[in-house]
């Protein structure tokens, strides 16, 4: 039957999962603060390409010849379409999503506990925010998600269990 | 639009929380079931998924094909029973009364892996517990398993995550993961950060074993087996979940493995689980074992004889078997080509309800709807633990229970 074995993965591609550092993306721009892509430095060109307001091919420069192995890299970081949930800034990137179904049950802890004064409290029972529909995983009630309480509370506690980078937090 | 419950039979999980959405006798959403589970149950019901009849690669009915195959399992002077792993545990003790009216062999993919592990846990060599018990263990082990790709929702599910005191989100985990892996994955890159992984190099698990078994004696031993060692004295209930890099290091060989484990319980409540792939191969095993006190490579000419020459491969190997039937497995996409080339002599029918590698090579095939979907039925999980799965679709095509019942009528006649 199709899907029934099982593989692994090397080293190389499971550090390709981890979340672009902003500095490690300025490192990469020209770095001139020229402006022409509408930010007012590189560093918060940077900013806009992790929270998907800005593409790499917006920054003019990097269209020249020159800079033509950097414009790829760049796409490859932030290739794919992707669709960013615009109520909690959550990313999901479903070709790297398995359904394991780990984002969702840290999340329901999450949002059903929080520590006060170093101790875990229960909090009361909310519809969960995550599930896995059709084999990948979708936000089902982003009112939720600690980060639509106000004041919101940033936990990226999905992000950080996610083995496969396929969940980005870009607020 | 209905909605339904499903137990998932895709891996031996056999998660059953899935819920479905179906429309018009077809499901257009499913809830909870990993990618793996869920791209299977699509496929079920592709237009592209074959359930036809096929004698010699020509369409043909229902009745003329368990006709042909009643007949050529009867003519067989030497018939083997293989596969039976995804099938329902009702369509399994069918064939195993088949295998017995026949005379025939009997054997399944147990017999490639795990099979043994299977064997010194239904004998009570070692300790096991259910899934549920699982849930208390403080430290959980996998060993030669990446469940990320075997079994998607292990942790989530069953495991690490699943521990009462895994608290908010795992800032406080009480549970601790140990990995024995030979090369990063991404079990154990959790266990990099909750506890720890120990790399060993293909084939080592012997020699761990054995440095383990020596450091408890009193003897000099590996640092790892030290450390390992210590980890399981300051737990108090501890899994581990069995998978087939440790079954393809120790070649089979289980005994060293269940002295280091009873020796272990001696310091700890300890319990060994298989990381079983097919969903029902535990199932196939409980059944034979129950019978004739082995789990797989039986031969029922004369009496009940077991024996590694009853072996599919070995089968094969020595051309002993002139017909096989073979249902829910597809041994040819992984037979060395060596073995293959015996294949071209014997008689092969396949029930399976896709097209495989196997299915173009038989004689006669006979497309089957898909257990646990298409079928209802009951299956034993990993663990051991009985599952009854929820037919949610409708459809004509009957179940390889259905099949099998038939011939076995056919054939005491
Ligand atoms: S256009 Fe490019 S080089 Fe100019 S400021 Fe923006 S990112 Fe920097
Ligand atoms: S987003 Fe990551 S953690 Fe969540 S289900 Fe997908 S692969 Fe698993
Ligand atoms: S940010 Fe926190 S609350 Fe929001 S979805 Fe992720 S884990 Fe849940
Ligand atoms: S873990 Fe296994 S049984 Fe559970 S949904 Fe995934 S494939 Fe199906």
């Amino acid at each position: 039957m199709p899907g029934r074995n099982s593989t692994t993965r090397g080293r190389d591609e499971l550090a390709k999962r981890e979340r672009p550092q902003p500095l490690y993306l300025f490192q990469m721009l020209p770095r001139t603060n020229c402006k022409l892509c509408g930010c007012k430095t590189c560093m918060a060109f940077a900013f806009s390409l992790i929270s998907r307001d800005k593409k790499p091919e917006d920054c003019p420069p990097l269209l020249e010849d020159a800079y033509k192995p950097t414009l790829d890299q760049l796409k490859e970081i932030f290739g794919g379409d992707v669709e960013v949930n615009p109520d909690t800034g959550l990313l999901i990137e479903e070709d790297k999503c398995v359904g394991c179904g780990d984002c969702v049950v840290v999340c329901k802890k999450a949002i059903t506990t929080m520590v006060y004064g170093g101790m875990v409290v229960q909090r009361e029972d909310k519809p969960m925010v995550l599930q896995v529909v059709d084999g990948t995983v979708q936000v089902v009630n982003w009112r939720s998600c600690k980060r639509a309480e106000d004041p919101p509370d940033y936990c990226r506690v999905c992000e950080e269990k996610c083995r496969f980078g396929a969940l980005e937090l870009v607020k | 639009m209905i909605q339904e419950k499903l137990v998932c039979t895709t891996c031996a999980c056999l998660c059953d929380d899935i819920e479905v959405e179906i429309e018009e006798n077809r499901i257009s959403k499913i809830r909870n079931a990993c990618r793996k589970g869920s791209s299977l149950i699509y496929a079920s019901q592709s237009d592209k998924r074959h359930a036809s009849y096929l004698i010699y690669g020509q369409k043909v009915s229902q009745d003329e094909a368990v006709e042909k195959t009643s007949r050529l399992l009867n003519q067989a002077e030497s018939p083997l029973l293989f596969g039976f792993d995804n099938s329902t545990l009702e369509a399994q003790s069918t064939a195993i009364e088949l295998a017995e009216a026949l005379g025939a062999t009997i054997d399944d993919t147990s017999s490639f892996r795990q099979g043994e592990l299977v064997q010194t846990i239904l004998s009570n060599l070692n300790p096991t517990c259910s899934l549920d018990e699982a849930k208390d263990a403080d430290l959980v082990i996998y060993w030669g398993s990446n469940p990320y790709h075997s079994h998607p929702r292990h942790l989530s599910h069953f495991s690490y995550y699943t521990h009462p005191k895994y608290e908010e989100a795992g800032w406080f985990p009480e549970s601790r993961l140990i990995s024995i892996e030979v090369r990063d994955t991404e079990t154990t890159e959790i266990c990099d950060k909750s506890f720890r992984f120990f790399r060993i190099l293909p084939g080592e698990d012997p020699d761990f074993i054995a440095s383990v078994l020596a450091i408890i004696e009193g003897k000099k031993g590996r640092e790892d087996a030290g450390e390992f060692l210590k980890s399981i004295k300051s737990s108090s209930f501890c899994v581990i979940y069995a998978g087939p890099g440790l079954d393809y290091s120790l070649d089979g060989e289980y005994q060293t493995f269940n002295r280091m484990v009873n020796r272990l319980g001696e310091c700890t409540r300890i319990a060994v689980i298989p990381m079983i792939d097919p969903y029902n191969m535990r199932g196939f095993n409980q059944l034979l074992f129950d019978k004739t006190g082995f789990v797989n490579r039986v031969n029922f000419a004369n009496g009940a004889s077991h024996g590694l020459e009853f072996s599919f491969l070995e089968q094969v190997r020595n051309n002993v078997p002139d017909c096989i039937l073979i249902a829910g497995s597809d041994p040819l996409s992984s037979l060395p080509d060596s073995l293959v080339k015996n294949l071209g002599d014997i008689t092969i029918i396949t029930l399976d309800p896709f097209l495989t590698a196997t299915t173009r090579i038989s004689d006669v095939v006979l497309g089957i709807a898909v257990s646990g979907l298409e079928t209802g039925g009951n299956a034993i999980r990993m663990d051991g633990t009985e599952i009854s799965l929820n037919r949610v679709i409708s459809t004509s095509i009957p179940g390889d229970e259905e099949i099998i019942r038939r011939l076995l009528d056919m054939v005491k006649r």
